[in-house]
């Protein structure tokens, strides 16, 4: 970690803290609805509002996790774990993490042209993808399509929306927002990815596949 | 346990594959949920009766798991990382693995709140099947645990025949599935199985061809060990040091790695070295009562008998699991008798019982009637000697086994059997490791000129057989 980063790291830290702690917030508030709603004999409330809670409580996890993603990157010289991981399974993790768009009746497919194992750090560039998957889902229109493909540069993970594409100005980490902040690990993710010399890298473009934004994660 | 085939049945009533689960498996499964924290047992086991779970053990210790598994074999394990001070899943799997308790077929997944389990897993060689990062939810610790039985269930004939001894077929069989249709999501898993099974069939060159290709994927340190072992097989030393200390540098809290350098060492007669590496090791794991064991065994080769003796006693007072207590109790009187204190040497023997004798393979026992012998010394010592002589000359003895005899031999004046179990110690694959001690024994009977000139032998026959 450079000088330079690690004034960035500490405002992702910050972030993070404060995102999870609002959605604690929203979780305790909604186990105070759903008591009351059993008091009062709702079990319809009640179980709607418990649903409600589980996914708070996922999402805090989700946000405690990027957290934990970012201070590895402060904490260690070289923080990732290469492992052998097989593509497909990959890209079945991050979409099992993001629940939230399907309710939103936005349609999330996948097509996985890799057939088999790529040597990355599981738990980060899953991070990444749930991440961008986030992102997508909340601009998307209809569509959001995760994809993973072997490149002549490497392994290349795309997830493209049909929503209105990214903001002239990329949000960052400066801003505190949710995107800002994965976007920055994401970044450092792709950078800590090397073979033969080669290191990862991260583009970000509008008019993709589906018209909206396109995430494409590129590892050597 | 579920017999493999059984299992498979579960997932796939009718034909066996491991790509589709139709029918729910879990219920059929025995768990076992390993987990200091009474909170996080009840967390785990709700998850697992949420998946359709019936059968939910728990263990709260190291110890309290190694007897439960010991007493009803699990089909799952699922173990959290930290186990309490000073023990680890992690150290438990590898103890449960090296001593052959836990066969392969058992799934285990590690639970960690700690993302820098991780490290531990890309570098060590025996990994758990899969491994979660705290918090989860149910149905992301179903489809790990699919996957992983998914795995077993792929590789069940392969795991049997590897647990047989039967390297040759298990490695058709590695063949075979490599070449079938749902192979897809195991082919690094079937290279790692090729390399680690090519070692353990002794087939040396192929393994360091396999672990080669690997590293030229990525280089795993467990990969840059494996060739490490190669190597040190192949008498190629310098290599093997080269690449230990590469996975040392690249992981230096890869304590296994420790172990093979010291293991180096000793092949090349450095037990002093050796022995430095290893008190260094153990001091960082205090409670890893195997190294200790091994430790005490290179202070012996080392001459430092005294330390050798404590450890193993140590080893004896501590080790409530995975210690065969006669093995370590046998080392114990050998360990006395080095360093000249035959009064513990007969204590340690007056405790052996019949029970524990009988779990001795014939070598041993020969070998603990050879360290009788020793200890009772004089007439009584020299009778016990005469029983067992011509069987000596006649079993094959582990080196340790041999060196013991070599003593016996000269404490009772039989110069021929001591010279004949010498040569065949010095022209083994042991030669490296026992020359020193030899050469000790002889001096001890004041016939170091005796040994020199059977080295020359010994020396002049390799020259012939060479021509």
């Amino acid at each position: 970690m450079t000088q330079i980063d690690q004034p960035l790291v500490v405002d992702v830290i910050a972030s993070g803290i404060h995102d999870a702690k609002n959605s604690m917030f929203d979780a305790l508030a909604r186990i105070g609805i759903a008591t009351q709603a059993i008091r009062e004999d709702r079990t319809d409330a009640a179980l709607t509002a418990l649903a409600e809670t589980e996914r708070a409580v996922v999402a805090s996890a989700e946000r405690l996790s990027k957290l934990m993603s970012a201070y590895r990157l402060a904490r260690h010289e070289n923080p990732v774990s290469m492992l052998p991981v097989d593509v497909r399974e990959l890209l079945e993790d991050a979409m099992m993490r993001v629940t939230a768009g399907r309710e939103n009746g936005i349609t999330l497919d996948s097509h996985c042209g890799v057939d088999g194992f790529w040597i990355c750090d599981r738990e980060l560039v899953t991070d990444c993808l749930v991440n961008a998957l986030q992102n997508a889902l909340r601009s998307a229109r209809t569509t959001v399509h995760i994809a993973a493909a072997a490149t002549p540069e490497g392994l290349e993970l795309t997830v493209a929306d049909d929503g209105p594409g990214f903001p002239p100005e990329l949000p960052s980490h400066a801003d505190g927002s949710q995107s800002g902040v994965g976007l920055f690990i994401a970044r450092r993710i792709a950078e800590l990815h090397s073979r033969h010399g080669r290191h990862g890298h991260l583009d970000l473009k509008n008019g993709g596949p589906l018209g909206g934004a396109l995430f494409r994660l590129v590892l050597p | 346990m579920l017999e493999a085939d059984v299992l498979a049945s579960l997932f796939d009533e009718k034909q066996v594959s491991a790509q589709r689960i139709p029918v729910d498996p879990h219920k059929q499964l025995r768990y076992l949920v390993i987990d200091d924290q009474e909170a996080s047992r009840q967390t785990l086991k709700i998850c697992i009766q949420s998946m359709g779970g019936f059968s939910v053990d728990q263990a709260q210790t190291f110890n309290e798991a190694y007897h439960r598994i010991r007493g009803l074999m699990p089909d799952v394990i699922i173990c959290d990382y930290i186990l309490g001070p000073g023990r680890t899943g992690q150290q438990m799997l590898e103890e449960l693995r090296r001593s052959d308790t836990l066969p392969d077929t058992v799934a285990f997944l590690m639970v960690t709140a700690e993302r820098s389990y991780e490290q531990v897993v890309s570098a060590v060689e025996l990994a758990p099947d899969d491994y979660i990062i705290k918090p989860f939810t149910p149905e992301a610790l179903r489809t790990r645990l699919d996957r992983v039985i998914r795995k077993k269930i792929f590789f069940r004939h392969f795991y049997e025949l590897k647990r047989k001894g039967d390297f040759d077929r298990a490695l058709a069989e590695l063949d075979a599935l490599s070449d079938a249709e749902d192979s897809r999501p195991y082919r690094f898993d079937i290279l790692r199985a090729r390399a680690e099974t090519m070692l353990k069939a002794g087939r040396d060159q192929d393994a360091l061809d396999c672990f080669t290709g690997i590293i030229d994927i990525h280089p795993f340190p467990w990969a840059i060990a494996g060739q490490a072992r190669a190597l040190q097989r192949l008498n190629r030393y310098d290599e093997a040091h080269e690449a230990v200390d590469s996975v040392l540098a690249a992981a230096p809290n890869y304590f296994d790695a420790y172990d093979l350098k010291a293991d180096i060492c000793c092949d090349l007669g450095e037990f002093d070295k050796a022995q430095t590496i290893l008190q260094k090791v153990a001091e960082r794991t205090p409670r890893n009562w195997q190294r200790k064991r091994i430790l005490s065994n290179v202070a012996k080769l080392n001459g430092d008998f005294e330390t050798a003796r404590t450890l193993i006693e140590e080893v004896i007072a501590n080790d409530r699991i995975l210690g065969v207590p006669i093995r370590d109790r046998i080392a114990l009187v050998r360990n006395s008798l080095a360093s000249g204190d035959a009064a513990l040497a007969q204590a340690t023997l007056g405790e052996l019982s019949p029970a524990d004798r009988e779990l001795l393979t014939p070598a041993e026992q020969l070998n603990l009637a050879c360290l009788e012998a020793m200890t009772l010394g004089g007439e009584a010592g020299e009778k016990q000697f005469e029983r067992i002589r011509a069987e000596l000359g006649r079993v094959d003895l582990a080196a340790e086994e041999a060196l013991d005899a070599i003593r016996a031999a000269l404490q009772f004046s039989d110069r021929q059997l001591a010279d004949r179990l010498a040569e065949t110690l010095l022209t083994g694959p042991d030669a490296k490791r026992a020359f020193h001690t030899i050469l000790d024994v002889f001096r001890k009977h004041e016939m170091e000129d005796h040994f020199r000139q059977l080295q020359r032998v010994i020396a002049a026959r390799r020259m012939e057989r060479k021509r």
